[in-house]
Formats: structure tokens, C-alpha cells, sequence
């Protein structure tokens, strides 16, 4: 009994309050939020969360009353109606002001609504392989889950690339598919997924000799290199994994490896090297060209012979290495002849433009046998040398002119003279040098004896106070 | 071994009055008595320019100090009378007396110009205006030779120069005879040995020869080369101009001897000073005539060989045998005393009609009248015939077979190199005044490398100027860079790049304590691996070959001790096919094992030539020959005993590590006044000493050529008396003693029969890899029974002689190891190395004992009063010496209690992998 006599004191209060309020108004303003996600606010009044429910502000003033919209984080305002009448919302807006005035009624509303916040998701592809969805957009601050696939048999997924949201992916470079999970997707991603495809390149077939390490010069993208075996004796590479391991033949015989580039157990490509391993390559070189090559071969040729005199011979530089490895080798052209000298070859001394111009290599010399030079230049080329004897003599019997050599019937005369035959200004120049007689013979230490590289006094004369001056040099005479 | 400075400053020395004595004309022979010739006019020009020209002229091409002064004033332009009595114009005119051997040298002026005379008549030019130097320069005189022959000159007569120009075509013309121009050179007849030894001039006719097609002449007589003689010049020198010289060649036959085993020619002093300025000419030959059988072996046995003559249409001989050596030689040439009847008899005696058993060079000069006494003068002027450079310089090799790189030729590495370091000109075209800044290399030069016994090693002082370090090509250059020491790119001829052979034997692993720098100076260790301790010579070199281990410098002229031969077999052996059929061809050679010591200086300096520090920096091991030079040396300070102004000193060692400058002040003997205390007799082969005064060691030899047993040793290369006893030994002191008043009034009381070893660093005999490499495991070297004795073992210091079983004859006896045994002040001992801090390292190799004279018995005891040569230690050209100081400590960190363990550590594979292994990779 009291306590229901309480509750009924209560309600009373309440309703004689309303009624005194309503007494002192002459409009009423009622707001509701039509859903989740934002508040509405009364002017300074506490923001109103409550969904579904009308609160009723009874207002006596005749200034602007002012509602704000507001949407939580992850929420837009979707729709706003006052007074019945649905009001412009910006797309995607996050706050809206809403002013009513009492000239609008005695009784006014304001209804609002919110909607999630979208973010979109945008892809893009490079290369063969595709990725899904390829767009899409997800509410603020979920998640998205993607997948690249792709499409060619040694395809991988190069590379992934988001802007805009944390992800998280399968380790690349990847066969695939590759899930690229997008995590918090709070602003407009993009994902940029690239796709390439795996090589496998075992290198050049090699000729080697027996007991010499042999390099495999393997490359390859998309995954893991790995070699094996295929065929041949037994050898041991120095590492399975290794891009250019190598091994050290016993024996003769064809060996083959493969280089395989993998990825998540999966083979994406694959190559194999033979490696010609002979107890003589120049035999096998014999063999293996000079059956066609030789003068009286289906392709007649002196190249073997020749090439078997020379200096290439003898260092090991073989027909394949200025020939393209085939089954036909292509003769070398002429433009191209002098880069594949010059891979070894990379400085040629006592060769300038002056002397060469735009000569090929193989215009003087044997493309085979280098040391062979055919164009005889030095015999065609030097201009008719007189002998000439001593200077001295020259002082003393041609008022200084140079004396020819001059021999009687029995051949007798006098001897030549080096300086005064070979010596001349003029002659000998290199690099801009006139390389006459004395610029050789006052140093070279073959010559000079020690004559230059010290000095017996001020003037250069020999200086009895000295010790044996002259004898003093720093390379080829003297004790000290 | 060095001795203490002293007053050793060259500066400090005067020579003033020496000078004036000299000028003032004091008596120019040498006059037996008391009177001391130190500080004489001879020691004043003793290593006379002549002397440079004709002895070392048969090697170096000439020019320079031979052809000019300092000032540029050539030597044939030079008058004693004006420009005063120097080394430039005046020699020693070395003579002894014929029957004693004892001293008369001579004053004499270099013959740098001589009268022209044409048709028998002299060549005179007046000059005009009078005295102008525009005609002929000679002034009326005499010149008396040393045989008494007189040379009259007349005013104005045309003087011939005489001096030794550079020679362009001993380098750079295809088929250059070396010996030709060596025959010239050692005659005197310098301005003739271009022309000899291009083959312009015939040695028969002495004049020029058209025959060989090089030479044209024209209608006037003007001589010109022909375009067939441009066809054997060459720009880069061929290989063979520098074997010439250089290169170390096995003799395969005695014809081989001539044709290309010798660098220089054998020659015998004439006496007659009409042929040539040094009475030396060409000594008679005979290949037929040593063993009794002709060289070819076509023939019967004989007693006399085959007598040789000239036809119309070539050579003739008599009975028929092949008159011509392979080389295109004649199988025997001139006469000599045995073959004085035939050449009588024979039209157009060549040579040849020898006794078996003599020969195959002849040096006999037996003086009239005396029961076949020799001529000590004639045989103490011949000319030892000099092989090839490298076999005595460094024991070196560049043979077919040898080493992988012989056809790239000398040039590949030495010439083609791009070098920076070259001579530049500031005035480049004016001939006269070029205003030359000296560098490495002028443009002949070939690179010279580095070594320690270069000349060029480690002088900082000369390191701008000329610093031939670094102007050739070094193995990595090729092999790794591509690029020289400059940086600068060069042609590596298509190298193989080794890293992966070497990554493959393990060699890159980080397991050695090595040396860098890090500021340019300093050294810091740090844990490399095998290539930044080893030099790549270490592993690739192999050596079978015969080689120099000693030189034999007693006697005043030079006789190798030899290694690497067949010693069994005597002189023999080192002939890899002396007749077909006489030994097995080509089983003549045998293994030697190089030392393996430190770099004195490292691999380069420790700074770049632009000042940078040189980060490549490495002191390694190297591979060396050692050649023990065995010298009589004076360390009484009393006496100065070559005259130049340095007297005696006691011998120093330096431990290891010595921080001082070297200094290498010997008092060594000169040549010429140890020929006057031996006797000389002649072999075979060579001028050769056979013993001292006329007791027990008068002579190793009998009047028959069989050995008396007086000596205990001859040498291998001609049979010369090598000092081997304390006997022998101290009894020659004691000799020259007594005939000091006779030679120079200086005392022998305080000489020393020394045995120096300097390192020559081996280059050449690289092997393909195929066929030798060492380090393809660990045990190559860390082991007990190694394949190359890098860390303990003995190191023979002496080489081969033959032993003299009196009554055996020299051909016929074998080689053995040499012992050498003196009293313990008469010997002296010392290895010159650099240990692994860069510091002098001079090691003795002997050690005390007893010595029994009737048995010739030496007995190791360290309170002897003997001394016994013994092996170098090899181990000591490695390691500190023990002296209980030292502590031995392997990568690890783990010490070793003394030498003995550390080496034990160092031989035992599995120990040494165990310390390897356990580092990180």
C-alpha cells in the first residue's frame, strides 16, 4: 500500500511538471534518431543517443534554436527530416546543422538518420593473372579478403602493393593463388598485384677437361634455384642452390644438370646445361669441328689448322668461345669481329687509331692464328734505310754531315753507327714523342748503366772526391 | 751478414791525393816490394768504364755510361790530356807474369778512338780552318800497346770512334747473335759489335756480307737495309733476343754450349794487339774431340778428331764426319796446340784434328821451353764463358715445358704492360734537350718488377724517379682485375680467373695470421686466408731443372756449384743428351725444392704511388732460389783490402727484426788480386785455377789432367780448385801472406772464406695445373712427408762437387754433396732473409766441431775449433729464432712451448684442420 502510493506521488510529480513547462512555452521541438550510428544534439543540451524515442524540448525563446547531426566514426548521415520535410544531406556527411526558429510552429520535429560509412577497394593487374574482387567496397574499418591467381603455367605472383589499408599476404615471389587479406579498411585501398614469369636458365654447354673445376653459370627468377643431375658420372656440385656452383669432373663423359626455379613445391621452370667433359679438348674440338671445317670437309676450311699453331691453342680458347655454341656455329661477321677479339683483348698495345684507323682485327692478322699478320706491314711499310757509321767520322770528314756506309769491292767499310742510322729525329715517334737516340740511351737501364740516376757533382763531372760515383746506380752496377 | 757502418760513408771518403799521385805520373806498374798500392792510382780507376764496355757489354746493349760522361761527352771524343786521367779515359790493363802468375799490371788509356787507316794508308783530313775540329782529329804520337806493338797516329789523321753505341737490333731483330757481338765486345772492338751481332758483318771476311740478303748496296757502294731485314725487326723484343741474355737454358749437348747455353763468348787472351784492343780473341773449339767420338755419334771411336776444312762448295772433314753442328756451327774451329800439324797440312784447315779426351774449348797457352808450364797470364785473362743471366742470377726458368705461360712471350708480361710509370719529357720533341723526368720505365725498358735482390727494391728515395717496381705485369693482374698496378686496363689474354679453383680448395677460408695496413704505415694482423699470406709463386712453381746454388768467387773469376742435375754422373750430368746413347736422354734432371721465406718489404709499399694507403698490402711467403756467393772476405780493420777507401770490419747478424738501415760493407777481395795467388791451368770448358804456390796445393791436377788428390774438390762447370778443408784453407792464407809483398803489402791474416746467401725471387716455372699445383688439400703442406717442404727441412746451401780420387779423371768422376770445413775465424756464414716483421734476418748455417785431418772427418761439437758449412734450416727462413722469448701462437690462440712444437703443429694435417675448422666460416 505505501509503496504503490509512492509510485503514484511520482507520477504525478512528473505530469505536473510537464504541465507547468508547457504552461511557460508557446512551441515544442521534438527530435528522434530514426537509427544508429550518430546524435543529435539540442543546442547545448546532452546529445541525445537514445534510438526510437522522441524527446520533447519545449522552447519559449524566439531565437534560432540550432540541432546538430552528427555521425559516430564509421557512420554518415543518411537522412534528415524537419518538420516532415526531408533536408539536402551532403553524400558522406558526417555533421549537420539544423536550425528552427518559432516562427516554424508550435510544434516542430526533427528525425535522423545514419547509415554505415563505405570505403571502396580498387585493383589493379600487371601481367598474366587476374585478382578478385576486382572491386568492391566495404564498410569503414572491416576487413577484406582478396585472391591472385596467375594464369600462366610459370606464372607467379610478383608482387603486391596496397595503399591505404594494413594487408597481409602469402610470401612472394608466389606460384599462387595468393590471398591478400586487406584488415581496418578505413579509407578508399587500392591493391596493385603484379605478375611475372619464372626463367630457368642453365647457362652455355661447356667443354672441359678432366681434373678442371667447372663453373655451371645458372640464373633464374620466380623462386628457388635448385640443381640436379640429370645424366652423366657422378660429379658433386658445390652447392645445389647456388646460381653458378661448380664441380670438378674425374672423368670423361656427358654430364647434365638442371637448374629448376620452384616455388611453394612447385616447379615453375626449368633448364639444363651440358657440360662436355673430355680427357683432351683439343681433341674434341678435332672432332667436334674440324669434321666439317677441314679442307677437304663438307664446309672446307685452314681455320683448325691454323687455329691449332696458335697461341689461342695453347690457352685454351677454343672454337666456341669467339663461335656462338649451336649446332651450326655462324662465322663471325666483320662487325662484329673485333668485339670478340676485344673481349680479351681488351688493350692491344703498340696499336693507335693512327696505325689502325678503321681497321678490323682480321684485316692483319689471321682470325685464327693471330700472330700471323697478313698484311706484311713492316716490310711495306718502313721507308728505305741507309746505313750511316759514327758520328766522328762525320765531324771529321763531311763537316758534320751523317757518312754513309760505304763498302768497297770485298764488302770492307766502315761499321754502322745505331745512333746515326736509327736515332734520327723524327723517325720513331709515339704518343706525340720524338724517340730520338739519346732518349733511350741516357736511361733505359739496359743501356744507360747507371749513367743517369746520379750525378758526380753539380755539373755531372766525374768528381775525384767521390768514391767510385760511377758506378752507382740504383739498378744494374755498382756495390752500394 | 753485415757489418758495422764504420766509416763506410761514401761522401767521407778523399781521394784527392790518391789523385795526385795519380796525375803526377807515380809509377804505373805494379813493382814487387813492400809498397802498399791501397788508394793507387789503380784502385782509383779500377771498374773503369772500358771495363764496363767490354765485360758487361756482351750483355747490355750499350749506350749511356759506355758510350758518354755525365756532361754527355762521348767517350770517343775524350783526350787523357785534356780531360785528365779518370775512369773515363784511362783502364788497368790487368797482366801477370807468365811462369809465377804474380801481378805486372798495367795504366793504360781506354782505346775509345783508334787511326784510320784505308788501303794501308793513313786517313788524313786537314782541318779547316786549322784547329777547328773540321778534319781529322789525331795528333802526332805513339801509342805502345800492352804487347809492346806500337800505333802511330799523324796529325790530322781521322780518328775511328770506338765507342759502344746502344745496339736497338740485339733487342728488336729476329735471329740477333748475341755470341757475335759478345766476340767483338770482349776484343775491344766496340763500334763493330752491332754490325757483328746483326749479321751485317762476317766474322771470316770482317766485312759485310750481301749474302744474307738483309744488305743492299748501290752502284756507289752505299749500303741499305733490305725490306727481307724489316721483316725480322719487331716492335716487342721476341722472346729469344732475351734469352740471349736472360734466360737459363739446360745443355743438351756441347754444340747446345754454344749455340744456346751461353750468354757471352768464351775467349782466350791472344796477346796480340793486332787482332784485337784486348789481345782476347775466339778460342779454338772441337765438339769431336772430348769424349773421342764425334758429337753426332755416326762415327767409330778415335784417337784424334776429325779434321775440319773449307771447300768450294763448304766444309770438308777428315776422316768423314759431320763438319756441322746442328746451329749451323762448325763442328770445330781454330788452332789449337794439338792440331798445329794438320792445320799445316790441311788446305783450308778450319779446325779440328784434336787429341779424344781434350776440348772442347782450348785455352792451353804452354809457354815455350818450360816442360809445359802453362801461361799463367794467358789463362787468368781468358774469359770464363758466362751462361745465360738467370741460371746465375736467380736459378729461374722460362723453357719449353717449364711454365704455362711461354707463349705469351717476354713482352706479354714485361713490355705490353700499359704502365704509367714512364719516363715524360717536358720538351718532348727536342732531341737534344728533352728535359727528361725520370720514372720506372723509359720506353725500351721492359718491366722490371720487384725483388729483393733487384736493385730496385724498397729505395723510397728513388720511389719518383726510378721506381721500376710495379711495371710489369703481377699474376693477379691478368688473372683477377685485368687491370695493371696503375689501374689501367691491359690484355690479359683471355687469363682464367682461379677464384673458384682456389674457393674450391679452401684456400679463401679466413684461417691465417696475416699482415695489412691500415694507415700506410703500419702493420696490423688479422686473420686472412692462404693467398693473403702466400705469394701465388708458392704453389704454382715446380722446379727440375739444374740450378745454381753457389757461386764460387775465390779465385777472381766466377764458377758455379749446381743443383738439379744428375750428379751421379759428374760433369756429365749436366748434359740432358751429351751423345745418343752415352746416358739416357733426358734423365739428367732432377727435382729441387725452392725456400719459402718472407717478402722483405711485402707485396708493394704500403702506400700507393698517389700517397693512399694501399689496402692490398701484404707481407707473404715467397718462393726464392738462394745463391750462396763464396767470397774471400777481409774484417781486419787495418787493411782495406779492394782499395776503396772501406776497410774490414767484424761480421754483424742481425737475429731478426734488426730496425736499421743494411748495410752491406763487405771488404770482399777484387778479382784481380785473387787471380794473383792461384794457379791457373786450363779444362775443357773454362780457365780454370788449380791450386795455390808450388806445395801440396800446387795443382789438383797432374801433367796427364788426372786429379793428385791434393784438393779434395773441383767444381762441377770446368774443374776448378773449390776450398774445401781447413787445409786448403788456412794453408792459402798463409800463402798470400807470404807473397803479399808481391801483390800489395796487404795482409790475409784477417780474411775470410765467406758464404753469403741472398734470395733471388722465382717467377717463371709456373706449371699448368694439371700437372703440379700444391694446396688442392692441407696435407700438400701441413704434413710430415709434404709435398713442398714449406716448413722444416734442409735447405743445402753449397751445391755439388766433384770428388778428386787421385787418379781419376775429371769427366769421368761423380758429383757429390760439398762440404766445406775451415777453422772456425776463417769461416763465416750468413743467409740474408726478412723475417715475417720485415726485419733483416741473417742466419748463420754452421756450427762448430772437431775435425780429423787424416781422415778428412768432421764431428759436430759446440767447443770445436772447426766450423762446418751445414744446410739452412729451413724453418729459420720462416719462424723467429727460438730463444726462449718467443711465443709460438697458432689462429686460434693456442700457444706452442717452443719452435720444435710450433713446427710439429704446423707438419700435422689433422691438427692443423682441427684449428681451422674450428673457426668461424
Amino acid at each position: 500500500m505505501f509503496r504503490k502510493g509512492r509510485i503514484a506521488l511520482a507520477c504525478l510529480a512528473v505530469a505536473m511538471t510537464a504541465i507547468w513547462s508547457w504552461a511557460a512555452t508557446t512551441w515544442q521541438l521534438q527530435t528522434k534518431l530514426n537509427s544508429s550510428g550518430g546524435t543529435l544534439q539540442v543546442r547545448n543540451s546532452a546529445p541525445q543517443t537514445s534510438v526510437g524515442s522522441t524527446v520533447y524540448a519545449n522552447l519559449t525563446t524566439s531565437a534560432n534554436v540550432n540541432v546538430t547531426v552528427a555521425a559516430k566514426t564509421g557512420y554518415v548521415i543518411s537522412a534528415v527530416t524537419k518538420s516532415g520535410v526531408a533536408q539536402a544531406v551532403p553524400a558522406n556527411a558526417t555533421s549537420l546543422p539544423v536550425s528552427f526558429a518559432k516562427t516554424g510552429g508550435t510544434l516542430q520535429s526533427l528525425v535522423a538518420s545514419f547509415a554505415a560509412r563505405q570505403v571502396a577497394v580498387g585493383t589493379s593487374v600487371n601481367g598474366a593473372g587476374s585478382v578478385t574482387p576486382l572491386t568492391g567496397s566495404v564498410n569503414y574499418g572491416s576487413n577484406l579478403t582478396l585472391t591472385a591467381t596467375p594464369s600462366a603455367s610459370n606464372g607467379f605472383v610478383s608482387s603486391v602493393t596496397v595503399t591505404g589499408a594494413s594487408y597481409t599476404t602469402s610470401p612472394l615471389p608466389s606460384a599462387g593463388p595468393v590471398t591478400i587479406a586487406l584488415t581496418n579498411v578505413t579509407a578508399n585501398a587500392t591493391v596493385a598485384v603484379g605478375f611475372g614469369a619464372a626463367s630457368a636458365n642453365a647457362g652455355a654447354d661447356k667443354v672441359a677437361a678432366t681434373h678442371d673445376p667447372v663453373q655451371l653459370t645458372g640464373s633464374g627468377s620466380g623462386g628457388t634455384l635448385g640443381w640436379t643431375q640429370v645424366s652423366g658420372p657422378a660429379a658433386t656440385l658445390s652447392s645445389s642452390t647456388a646460381a653458378t656452383p661448380f664441380f670438378t669432373p674425374a672423368t670423361a663423359g656427358l654430364y647434365v644438370f638442371q637448374l629448376s626455379v620452384s616455388n611453394g613445391g612447385k616447379v615453375l621452370a626449368t633448364s639444363t646445361a651440358q657440360i662436355t667433359v673430355v680427357d683432351s679438348a683439343i681433341n674434341y674440338l678435332r672432332s667436334s669441328c674440324n669434321g666439317c671445317h677441314s679442307p677437304q670437309g663438307a664446309s672446307p676450311s685452314n681455320s683448325f689448322r691454323t687455329w691449332s699453331t696458335s697461341r689461342h691453342k695453347v690457352n685454351n680458347v677454343g672454337c666456341l668461345t669467339c663461335h656462338s655454341n649451336g649446332p651450326m656455329p655462324p662465322t663471325q661477321t666483320t662487325a662484329d669481329i673485333n668485339v670478340v677479339c676485344a673481349g680479351c683483348h681488351t688493350v692491344v698495345t703498340n696499336h693507335s687509331a693512327a696505325t689502325t684507323g678503321p681497321k678490323l682485327c682480321s684485316d692483319c692478322h689471321d682470325a685464327h692464328n693471330p700472330e700471323t699478320v697478313t698484311a706484311q706491314l713492316s716490310q711495306s711499310a718502313h721507308p728505305a734505310v741507309t746505313l750511316y757509321t759514327f758520328e766522328e767520322i762525320g765531324m771529321q770528314m763531311a763537316g758534320g754531315a751523317k757518312v754513309p756506309v760505304q763498302v768497297d769491292a770485298s764488302g770492307k767499310g766502315m761499321p754502322y753507327s745505331p745512333k746515326q742510322t736509327c736515332g734520327t729525329a723524327g723517325c720513331h715517334v709515339k704518343n706525340g714523342i720524338d724517340y730520338t737516340y739519346d732518349k733511350i740511351s741516357d736511361h733505359a737501364f739496359h743501356s744507360n748503366q747507371g749513367r743517369s740516376e746520379y750525378v758526380d757533382s753539380a755539373s755531372g763531372k766525374f768528381d775525384a772526391t767521390k768514391n767510385k760515383p760511377w758506378t752507382q746506380s740504383t739498378a744494374m752496377v755498382g756495390k752500394w | 751478414m753485415n757489418q758495422t757502418p764504420g766509416s763506410s760513408s761514401v761522401s767521407a771518403l778523399n781521394y784527392m791525393n790518391n789523385l795526385s799521385n795519380f796525375v803526377a805520373g807515380s809509377n804505373n806498374t805494379v813493382t814487387p816490394g813492400t809498397a802498399s798500392n791501397s788508394g793507387s792510382q789503380f784502385t782509383m780507376v779500377d771498374l773503369s768504364i772500358w771495363d764496363l764496355s767490354t765485360t758487361c757489354g756482351s750483355c747490355h746493349p750499350g749506350g749511356g755510361f759506355v758510350e758518354k760522361d755525365r756532361n754527355g761527352k762521348r767517350l770517343s771524343m775524350m783526350n787523357p790530356a785534356l780531360d785528365g786521367y779518370t775512369p773515363y779515359t784511362m783502364t788497368v790493363f790487368d797482366k801477370y807474369d807468365q811462369s809465377t802468375g804474380l801481378p805486372q799490371h798495367q795504366l793504360i788509356g781506354s782505346p775509345w778512338s783508334y787511326p784510320l787507316y784505308m788501303n794501308g794508308s793513313p786517313v788524313i783530313v786537314p782541318q779547316n780552318p786549322p784547329n777547328s775540329g773540321n778534319g781529322g782529329w789525331g795528333q802526332a804520337m805513339t801509342i805502345t800497346m800492352p804487347d809492346g806493338s806500337q800505333m802511330p797516329v799523324q796529325n790530322e789523321q781521322v780518328m775511328m770512334p770506338n765507342v759502344k753505341e746502344m745496339d736497338c737490333l740485339m733487342c728488336h731483330m729476329s735471329g740477333y747473335s748475341n755470341l757475335m757481338s759478345s766476340v767483338m765486345a770482349y776484343s775491344g772492338a766496340h763500334n763493330a759489335t752491332p754490325s757483328f751481332g746483326a749479321g751485317f758483318m762476317n766474322m771470316f771476311s770482317q766485312a759485310y756480307d750481301f749474302t744474307t740478303g738483309m744488305l743492299t748496296k748501290d752502284a756507289n757502294g752505299i749500303v741499305s737495309l733490305s725490306p727481307a731485314f724489316f721483316a725480322n725487326m719487331k716492335a716487342a723484343p721476341p722472346t729469344q733476343n732475351c734469352r740471349n741474355c736472360h734466360m737459363p737454358s739446360g745443355l743438351k749437348d756441347l754444340p747446345d754450349m754454344m749455340r744456346d747455353f751461353l750468354s757471352s763468348a768464351p775467349m782466350a787472351y791472344t796477346g796480340s794487339f793486332t787482332q784485337s784492343f784486348t789481345g782476347l780473341a775466339m778460342p779454338a773449339f772441337d765438339f769431336n774431340a772430348p769424349f773421342g767420338a764425334s758429337w753426332d755419334w755416326t762415327t767409330g771411336g778415335y784417337a784424334t778428331s776429325p779434321t775440319l776444312y773449307m771447300t768450294q762448295t763448304g766444309l770438308g772433314s777428315t776422316p768423314a764426319s759431320n763438319p756441322v753442328i746442328p746451329a749451323g756451327w762448325p763442328a770445330a774451329m781454330g788452332m789449337s796446340e794439338y792440331n798445329q800439324a794438320a792445320a799445316m797440312s790441311t788446305p783450308g784447315f778450319l779446325g779440328g784434328g784434336n787429341p779424344a779426351g781434350s776440348g772442347p774449348i782450348y785455352y792451353q797457352a804452354t809457354l815455350p821451353n818450360s816442360g809445359g808450364m802453362q801461361d799463367q797470364n794467358a789463362l787468368k785473362k781468358g774469359v770464363v764463358p758466362f751462361p745465360r743471366a738467370e741460371w746465375f742470377k736467380r736459378g729461374d726458368l722460362w723453357a719449353e715445358g717449364y711454365d704455362v705461360h711461354l707463349n705469351l712471350e717476354c713482352a706479354g708480361c714485361h713490355m705490353s704492360t700499359n704502365t704509367t710509370k714512364v719516363d715524360v719529357f717536358a720538351a718532348p720533341t727536342d732531341a737534344n734537350n728533352p728535359n727528361t723526368v725520370f720514372d720506372g720505365k723509359s720506353l725500351c725498358d721492359p718491366g722490371k718488377g720487384y725483388d729483393s735482390s733487384a736493385g730496385v727494391e724498397g729505395n723510397v728515395a728513388k720511389r719518383a724517379s726510378v721506381n721500376s717496381q710495379n711495371t710489369v705485369k703481377k699474376c693477379d693482374n691478368c688473372h683477377v682485375t685485368g687491370k695493371n698496378s696503375d689501374g689501367v686496363a691491359i690484355d690479359t689474354f683471355g687469363a682464367p680467373n682461379p677464384a673458384v679453383a682456389h674457393e674450391a680448395a679452401g684456400l679463401l677460408k679466413n684461417v691465417t695470421q696475416a699482415l695489412k695496413t691500415t694507415t700506410g704505415s703500419d702493420e696490423v694482423p688479422f686473420v686472412g686466408n692462404h693467398l693473403d699470406v702466400l705469394d701465388c709463386t708458392v704453389c704454382h712453381l715446380a722446379r727440375q731443372q739444374m740450378v745454381v746454388r753457389e757461386l764460387d768467387s775465390t779465385s777472381g773469376n766466377r764458377y758455379p756449384n749446381m743443383l738439379g742435375y744428375a750428379a751421379e754422373r759428374g760433369m756429365l750430368g749436366m748434359f740432358s743428351d751429351p751423345m745418343p746413347g752415352m746416358i739416357p736422354a733426358n734423365t739428367n734432371l732432377a727435382k729441387w725444392e725452392p725456400l719459402y721465406t718472407w717478402q722483405k718489404s711485402g707485396n708493394y709499399w704500403k702506400t700507393k704511388d698517389n700517397g693512399s694507403v694501399n689496402a692490398d698490402w701484404r707481407r707473404k711467403v715467397y718462393a726464392v732460389n738462394i745463391i750462396t756467393a763464396a767470397i774471400w772476405n777481409n774484417v781486419d780493420p787495418t787493411v782495406d783490402a779492394n782499395g776503396d777507401g772501406v776497410t774490414g770490419a767484424e761480421p754483424m747478424h742481425h737475429a731478426g727484426d734488426y730496425p736499421g738501415a743494411l748495410t752491406a760493407n763487405y771488404d770482399p777481395w777484387i778479382a784481380r788480386d785473387l787471380k794473383a795467388g792461384m794457379n791457373f791451368g786450363p779444362s775443357g770448358f773454362a780457365p780454370i785455377p788449380v791450386g795455390f804456390g808450388g806445395g801440396a796445393f800446387q795443382s789438383a791436377y797432374d801433367q796427364t789432367g788426372a786429379f793428385t788428390g791434393a784438393w779434395q774438390y773441383v767444381g762441377v762447370y770446368g774443374g776448378n780448385v773449390v776450398f774445401s778443408t781447413p787445409e786448403e784453407i788456412s794453408g792459402y792464407k798463409a800463402y798470400r801472406n807470404g807473397i803479399k809483398g808481391m801483390v800489395d803489402n796487404k795482409s790475409w791474416t784477417g780474411t775470410q772464406l765467406a758464404f753469403i746467401g741472398g734470395p733471388y725471387k722465382l717467377t717463371h716455372g709456373v706449371r699448368p695445373t694439371s700437372t703440379f699445383v700444391l694446396g688442392k688439400s692441407c696435407t700438400d703442406c701441413h704434413s710430415a712427408s709434404p709435398k713442398a717442404s714449406l716448413f722444416a727441412g734442409d735447405f743445402d746451401m753449397l751445391g755439388t762437387a766433384i770428388k778428386t780420387t787421385a787418379g781419376a779423371q775429371f769427366m769421368q768422376s761423380p758429383a757429390e754433396q760439398l762440404t766445406v770445413v775451415g777453422a772456425k775465424d776463417d769461416i763465416e756464414t750468413g743467409a740474408e732473409l726478412s723475417s715475417k716483421a720485415g726485419g733483416a734476418l741473417e742466419i748463420r748455417f754452421d756450427e762448430l766441431g772437431t775435425w780429423d785431418a787424416a781422415t778428412k772427418t768432421f764431428t759436430p761439437n759446440s767447443s770445436g775449433t772447426f766450423k762446418r758449412v751445414k744446410p739452412l734450416d729451413r724453418s729459420t727462413a720462416l719462424y723467429p729464432i727460438d730463444d726462449g722469448t718467443v711465443v709460438f701462437k697458432d689462429v686460434t690462440g693456442r700457444s706452442y712451448a717452443n719452435r720444435a712444437a710450433w713446427i710439429n703443429y704446423l707438419t700435422d694435417g689433422a691438427a692443423v684442420s682441427n684449428a681451422a675448422n674450428s673457426l668461424s666460416p
